[in-house]
C-alpha cells in the first residue's frame, strides 16, 4: 500500500468503517510510514478534541422552555384543546357526519331568519369541515361548521339579494370571509337580513379590511346546546326542527346523513340567546331526547390572544420572502381568521347542535 | 426511557406538561447540536426554539420504538438545513469569536477535568479551543458532517437520514471535512505559531 492509498482510508478508519483486511493493510502502512502515522495521530487527536467538544454541557438558555412553552400554548392546537368539550365534541361529530355525506349532500336550510341582527355569511365548504375534524391541526376547530348560514331555500319566493360578505361590491367572492378554496360558493354563500330581505350592511368585525379587526373585546361568551332526539318519522321531525328554528329566529344548516347504518340528521342551529331556552324546549319536544349537554364559555381571552397571533402571523406573512413557509402561514392564517370569524358569529349567541335519529 | 416513553404518550394526546418535561430533559443536548451546527448562540437558540416547536407539531408521528433525542436530534438538524437554506446568502464568520469567551465557567470546568497534569490539561484545552475555532471555521457542510459524527457519535447511516444524502456522500465528506479541519488547524498555527501542526509532541 502507498500513501496515497493509505490516506483514502484514514478517515474511514477513524469512523471504524474498514474490514478487517483494510485495517491490517493500514497498520501495515502505518508501521512503516512516519508521515501517514503522524496524520492519523493528528486526526485521533482531533477527534478526540471534538468528542471532548461534545461533552462539554452546553446549558440551554434558560429562557430557552419558556419560550417554546409560550409559543406553543398561543398555537392553533392548544386553542383546539381549550375549547369546551362538548364543542370539540359537536364539531367532531359534523365533520363525521359529513364525512359520510360527502361533500355534495351539503344544504343550507331555507329559514327565514328574524331578529338576527348580524349574520356571517361563509358558506362554510363540507372540505373544510372534513379538515376540522379529520386531526388536521390547520383546521381545528375554525373550519368546523360553526357559521350558520340563514341562506334561502333554492328558490324560495323572494329570495334576498345575494352578496359576498363583507366586499366592495364587485370584488371577488371568496375573499374577506368565504373560504377561497370552496368549491361550493355559489351554493352557500348568500347573506341575509331576512327582516326585510334587504343586505345587511356587515356589521360584524370580521368586515373591515385585514388589520382593522377590532382589538380586544370584551364579554364574548359562547353558549353551546348538544341535544340528541330520537324521533318517529326523520324527515318530519327535520321539517319541524327547520321550521320551530325559522321561527325562533335562528340560523340553521341541515347535514342529512348515514350513521352507523342509522339514519340520522344533524342540525346545527344558532339562536338569540333570549329565545335559546324556548327553542331547545321544542326543539325536544320532537322525540325522545336521549342526551343533552350544555356548556357556556367565555371566549374573550381565548379570543384576544387568537386575534393577537393573527396579526402577528399577518405581519410575518408580509415579511416572508420564502415562498413555501409563507403559503404555510397564509394556511394557518387562514385558518386563525375562520376561527375568529366563527366566534365572532356565535358570541353572545347559543349553538344548538341538534342530532336527530330515528327511533 | 420508560419515563421518556410516557411523557411522549402524553405529549401525543396534547398534554403540554408532559411535553414541557420533556423540553427540560433534551434542551441542553439540543441546545448544543445547535450551537455546534450554528456555530454562535444567538441562532443557536431560535434553531432550539423551532426544534422543539417542530417536534412537538410532530410528535404524534414518532414511534415509540426509537429514541427519543435521536429523533430530536433529526429534526433540529432539519431546522438548521432549512433555516441555512433561507440565509444562505448570510455566512458566518465566527473565526475572530471565540467560542469560551462567553463563559469564564467553562474554563474552570475544563481545568478541573484534566487528570493530574495542569499542564497538559491546559494545552488540551487550548486546542480544543483551536478545534472549535477551525469547525465554526468550515463550511456548513463539512461543520454538520464532522459535528454529527464526531461529536454526536452518529453511525453514517444516521448522519446520511439526518443530512439527506447518500450513505457514499457522508463517507467522502467526511474525509474531505476532515482534511479541511487539518487544513484549518495548520493555517491556524502558521498564524500564531501556538500550535505545531503535526501534534507529535506527546505522541
Amino acid at each position: 500500500m502507498d500513501c496515497r492509498e493509505a490516506v483514502t482510508l484514514i478517515s474511514p478508519h477513524l469512523d471504524g468503517a474498514l474490514s478487517i483486511e483494510e485495517n491490517s493493510a493500514l497498520a501495515e502502512h502505518l508501521a512503516g510510514c512516519e508521515s501517514c502515522a503522524g496524520e492519523v495521530a493528528l486526526f485521533e487527536r482531533l477527534a478526540g478534541a471534538l468528542r471532548e467538544v461534545g461533552r462539554e454541557e452546553a446549558q440551554a438558555p434558560p429562557e430557552l422552555c419558556g419560550l417554546v412553552l409560550g409559543r406553543l400554548r398561543n398555537e392553533r392546537r392548544s386553542v383546539l384543546a381549550r375549547l369546551p368539550a362538548a364543542w370539540r365534541r359537536s364539531i367532531a361529530a359534523a365533520a363525521a357526519v359529513l364525512f359520510l355525506a360527502g361533500g355534495s349532500a351539503w344544504v343550507t336550510a331555507g329559514l327565514n331568519v328574524a331578529g338576527v341582527e348580524k349574520m356571517i355569511g361563509l358558506g362554510t365548504p363540507a372540505k373544510t369541515d372534513l379538515d376540522a375534524g379529520g386531526g388536521s391541526p390547520a383546521g381545528s376547530g375554525g373550519g368546523s361548521p360553526d357559521r350558520v348560514d340563514p341562506g334561502p331555500a333554492p328558490g324560495a319566493p323572494g329570495a334576498p339579494n345575494v352578496e359576498p360578505e363583507g366586499d366592495a361590491p364587485g370584488s371577488p367572492p371568496g375573499d374577506s370571509t368565504a373560504d377561497p378554496a370552496d368549491p361550493g360558493s355559489g351554493t352557500g354563500d348568500v347573506k341575509t337580513n331576512a327582516r326585510d330581505g334587504k343586505i345587511t350592511p356587515p356589521a360584524a368585525v370580521s368586515a373591515t379590511p385585514e388589520g382593522e379587526r377590532v382589538l380586544l373585546r370584551s364579554g364574548m361568551k359562547v353558549t353551546s346546546t348538544i341535544l340528541k332526539v330520537a324521533v318517529d318519522d326523520l324527515a318530519a321531525a327535520r321539517a319541524k326542527a327547520a321550521s320551530l328554528a325559522a321561527g325562533a329566529g335562528a340560523g340553521a344548516q341541515v347535514f342529512p346523513e348515514q350513521s352507523g347504518g342509522k339514519q340520522i340528521v344533524l342540525l346545527r342551529l344558532t339562536v338569540a340567546s333570549d329565545r335559546a331556552s324556548e327553542l331547545a324546549a321544542e326543539l325536544a319536544g320532537l322525540g325522545k331526547v336521549f342526551d343533552r349537554q350544555d356548556e357556556s364559555r367565555d371566549i374573550t381571552s381565548l379570543y384576544n390572544e387568537t386575534l393577537v397571533q393573527y396579526g402577528d402571523l399577518r405581519s410575518r406573512i408580509s415579511t416572508t420572502e420564502d415562498a413555501a413557509e409563507r403559503q404555510r402561514l397564509e394556511a394557518q392564517a387562514a385558518s386563525y381568521k375562520r376561527q375568529l370569524d366563527s366566534w365572532q358569529a356565535e358570541a353572545g349567541k347559543r349553538v344548538i347542535t341538534l342530532w336527530l335519529e330515528s327511533k | 426511557m420508560g419515563e421518556t416513553g410516557l411523557l411522549v404518550k402524553r405529549a401525543k394526546e396534547n398534554d403540554l406538561s408532559a411535553f414541557e418535561e420533556l423540553v427540560r430533559i433534551h434542551q441542553n443536548r439540543v441546545y448544543a447540536l445547535c450551537l455546534q451546527l450554528s456555530g454562535n448562540r444567538d441562532d443557536a437558540q431560535d434553531l432550539a426554539q423551532e426544534a422543539f416547536i417542530r417536534a412537538y407539531r410532530a410528535v404524534e408521528s414518532f414511534r415509540s420504538e426509537a429514541d427519543f433525542g435521536t429523533w430530536l436530534h433529526r429534526i433540529t438538524v432539519n431546522v438548521w438545513l432549512n433555516h441555512k437554506r433561507k440565509s444562505s446568502a448570510r455566512q458566518f464568520v465566527s473565526l475572530d469569536e471565540p467560542y469560551r469567551g462567553n463563559d469564564g465557567g467553562e474554563v474552570r470546568r475544563e481545568l478541573a477535568a484534566g487528570d493530574g497534569d495542569p499542564l497538559q490539561a491546559l494545552e488540551e484545552m487550548e486546542f480544543r479551543g483551536l478545534v472549535r475555532t477551525a469547525l465554526n471555521g468550515l463550511s456548513e457542510e463539512h461543520r454538520a458532517v464532522l459535528v454529527l459524527r464526531e461529536i454526536e457519535g452518529y453511525s453514517y447511516e444516521e448522519v446520511s437520514r439526518m443530512l439527506r444524502c447518500s450513505l457514499g456522500t457522508v463517507k467522502s465528506r467526511l474525509s474531505r471535512a476532515r482534511e479541511a479541519m487539518k487544513r484549518k488547524l495548520t493555517e491556524m498555527a502558521r498564524e500564531s505559531g501556538e500550535f505545531p501542526p503535526a501534534g507529535k509532541e506527546r505522541r
